[in-house]
């Protein structure tokens, strides 16, 4: 690997699964799967299924935390890290489900949550276990894009590394079995009563599971450094959005993930030697994804060989693209394919698939692995055995083209390039039949449609390919209340399916990808400064090259804060802003300098803290500092505070566009915005005038 | 099909699930194709759901992926009635 500097390795893996602990265990139970059993977290007898995949300890309440730290302790020492190695590292946590294992404590406005679990009941409470055990200090995101969340959290760790924001990243994901959870996959009649079959021609859903997995990922050159000679390359990914529809997958969607990935990695189709299957078992699903690996990954002469694990582990949800990536590590150094169980009777169709159904030696290439999730959220991971060269690509600016919020029924616009129209139409989203969109997903798609409508048609493609990136701090939890509300009252028969397609946090950019046909990657970024995130995220992808511009922002309701905190409100609304790379005219053009994300916490990030941030990423202090989320809602030494005691990731990015507006009026020449909040990683994002300074983006 | 009677029960439900039957209730026949009456795969399933709990029966996956038409889903429930009184 001498001479490949910007590579980037997965030099450890741990997991928790049903079958025990550790990778030793997974992968015996891969090759034997097991009986599905009765839930011990709530009485799933009554449900149309076989059972379920639990854990062999007894529920608890802090099982998200625990799974967490037990898998991250194997893979730091299978890493052969030391504790002070660690102290830099940054994490990222992918999850669905952690937060709903509490039963009615985690949906029970009031009295609320017990007091004792209060930090419990939120997703991100395992992402700050892991950080103060460890003592992280690098940057840090938690995503929730459904079932697609986990091989998301490994591009992001991907791009920090590729970036040099990081050298080392863990990836951790995490989902327990919830009733609410399990009530809703089986409203949509995806779990099965017998076994989780996929590719059969008898295939009818899944057996659902828990579990927790995380890698170490590092760049190759840090890996080298410290002696670190084994480990697996992550060679690239792909993201993409099904801009189908919320529930129902399309293969062109898949297929537009896939390629992407493939492009990334820098190879060739006929170079990848085994795909590692969502495969859910579900009808639609495996008939759509078996139409894209067809389309992108077979030619004249060969088949795909296909392996599909949750035939034997079921389906860990957010975690279940992590638990494919190491199950495929974990056959590369063993030189096995690990087989596809209970698929006796492949569904005819499928014939472009090589299903493996023995184990198998490992062929030679690199090995897909693919995640999908509700809403058509799609991303893909490539590994393989050794690194390969990647060209360095020069950082491209990128500029704040224009934006829009919802305030009170009304959506706002504002515009820095020339071309940007405020008064031109909305761009016209195509029809939707169900689900219906609720009040989030309005607000989203109105803030979504006028900003497409106020931008040139060049500028519109290149955003809806570029894709959509969204924080959230409470996400779609009513319709995760209704659904309990409705078990309660009604049975195991009472959830409406409605409800459940339209839970997922990442339901609202889903909805937007729907109506407006974006096409690009969507994901989902937890907490108050989710949205912030967001914004970075899209800044990084688009200064890298990879796309010419994005929209990004962030959504929020006072109906999903499930458990109120007086004094702080909530105003519903959405905001974007759409990044490109088009500077325009240039006498009003702002550019997305530089930013710095700080690790999450559970208390907001201090005035102090925000200075020392600060001067990582500027020498000098802006004109303009605006603080968002810090304790007391006040002034504090030079940092104005925005909108106090106002929550949520929607209220954040209107301080985003104070700054920009404040630098195109020529009030100021760089403005700095730090977002903050409880639970919350920071995010620190410099602004400037456009030929202000001639630092890089670091 | 032409001996099913569509229980006024169901006719309400067709009508909850489908504004496109709401504003045009003639097009609830034993012989009309669901999803030509504005009820797609979700909404059936949302559909499927309330007539589980209306009817207090269980409608397997299998028989739910062949009732196409609202006689379909009449015969469903006249058989899990059937059968809960046998």
């Amino acid at each position: 690997m001498d001479g490949i500097k910007n590579g980037v390795l997965i030099t450890g893996a741990g997991c928790v699964s049903p079958f025990g602990e550790g990778l030793g265990a997974l992968w015996r139970g891969l090759l034997t799967g097991r009986e599905a059993v009765p839930s011990r977290w709530f009485d799933s007898t009554a449900f149309r299924s076989c059972g379920v995949h639990e854990l062999a300890e007894p529920p608890s309440i802090d099982a998200p935390i625990s799974m967490l730290q037990r898998a991250a302790t194997q893979a730091i020492v299978e890493a052969d890290l030391s504790e002070p190695e660690l102290r830099n590292a940054g994490l990222v946590l992918a999850s669905t489900s952690a937060g709903w294992h509490l039963g009615d404590d985690s949906f029970t406005a009031v009295p609320g949550p017990r007091a004792e679990l209060h930090g419990l009941v939120r997703k991100e409470a395992p992402a700050v276990a892991l950080t103060e055990r460890w003592g992280l200090s690098g940057p840090s995101a938690v995503i929730s894009s459904a079932c697609a969340s986990s091989t998301g959290a490994l591009a992001w760790a991907c791009e920090r590394i590729r970036a040099r924001e990081a050298d080392l990243v863990l990836v951790a994901a995490v989902d327990v079995l919830t009733e609410v959870v399990f009530a809703g996959f089986h409203s949509l009649r995806l779990l099965t009563e017998v076994k989780t079959r996929p590719f059969a021609a008898s295939r009818d859903g899944f057996i659902l599971a828990e579990g927790a997995g995380v890698l170490v990922v590092e760049s190759a050159e840090h890996a080298r450094r410290r002696g670190q000679l084994d480990g697996a390359a992550l060679l690239g990914w792909g993201a993409s959005s099904d801009a189908f529809h919320l529930t129902t997958p399309s293969a062109e969607g898949i297929g537009r993930g896939l390629s992407c990935a493939l492009a990334d990695a820098g190879l060739e189709n006929t170079e990848i030697g085994l795909y590692h299957a969502h495969g859910t078992a579900s009808p639609a699903s495996d008939r759509a994804e078996a139409e894209a690996i067809r389309k992108v990954l077979v030619g004249q002469e060969r088949r795909m060989p296909t392996a599909a694990i949750k035939s034997s582990l079921g389906h860990t949800e957010g975690a279940a693209g992590l638990f494919a990536v190491i199950a495929a590590l974990t056959g590369l150094e063993l030189d096995t394919v690990p087989p596809i169980l209970h698929t006796s009777e492949p569904d005819p169709d499928f014939g472009a698939l090589d299903l493996v159904d023995t184990p198998r030696p490992h062929p030679q290439g690199a090995v897909m692995i693919h995640a999908s999730g509700f809403g058509g959220a799609n991303c893909t991971v490539v590994v393989d055995r050794t690194l390969r060269e990647r060209p360095s690509v020069p950082r491209i600016p990128v500029y704040v083209t224009a934006g829009t919020w919802t305030h009170e029924g009304q959506v706002h616009r504002a515009g820095w390039h020339p071309r940007w129209e405020a008064e031109s139409p909305t761009d016209e989203p195509r029809p939707v039949r169900s689900p219906k969109p609720d009040r989030s997903c309005l607000l989203l798609s109105n803030a979504a449609g006028a900003l497409l409508g106020s931008l040139p048609a060049d500028l519109r493609a290149t955003c809806k390919q570029g894709g959509l990136l969204i924080g959230t701090e409470y996400g779609m939890q009513q319709h995760h209340a209704r659904m309990m509300d409705g078990i309660r009252h009604r049975g195991h028969r009472g959830v409406d399916p409605m409800d459940f397609a339209l839970s997922t946090f990442n339901v609202p950019a889903a909805m937007v990808s729907v109506l407006y046909e974006v096409t690009g990657q969507t994901e989902t970024f937890l907490g108050r400064a989710g949205s912030t995130e967001a914004l970075v995220s899209a800044a990084g992808l688009i200064a890298t090259g990879r796309v010419r511009g994005m929209m990004a922002g962030g959504y929020d309701a006072p109906e999903n804060r499930l458990h109120p905190v007086s004094g702080e409100e909530v105003p519903a609304g959405a905001t974007l802003l759409a990044l490109t790379t088009d500077p325009g005219d240039r006498s009003k053009t702002v550019e997305l300098a530089a930013s710095v994300r700080l690790p999450i916490a559970s208390q907001p990030t201090d005035a102090a803290c925000l200075d020392e941030a600060l001067e990582r990423l500027t020498p000098r202090r802006p004109d303009l500092m605006i603080a968002v989320g810090t304790e007391a809602g006040s002034h504090s030494g030079d940092w104005r505070a925005f909108m106090p005691g106002q929550t949520g990731a929607a209220t954040p990015v209107r301080a985003h566009f104070e700054a920009v507006e404040q630098i195109a009026s020529g009030d100021a020449e760089e403005a700095v915005v730090a977002v903050t909040g409880p639970y919350s990683a920071t995010v620190l994002v410099l602004y400037r005038r456009i030929g202000a300074s001639s630092e890089d983006w670091s | 099909m032409s001996n099913l009677i569509i229980p006024a029960s169901l006719v309400e439900l067709l009508i909850k699930h489908s504004p496109q039957l709401r504003d045009d209730p003639s097009g609830i026949t034993v012989d009309a194709y669901l999803s030509d009456s504005g009820i797609d795969s979700l909404e059936l399933l949302s559909l499927t759901a309330d007539v589980e709990q209306t009817y207090d029966i269980e409608i397997d996956n299998a028989d739910l992926a062949v009732s196409v038409t609202i006689g379909d889903l009449v015969a469903l429930i006249d058989g899990g009635a059937r059968s809960k009184t046998e």
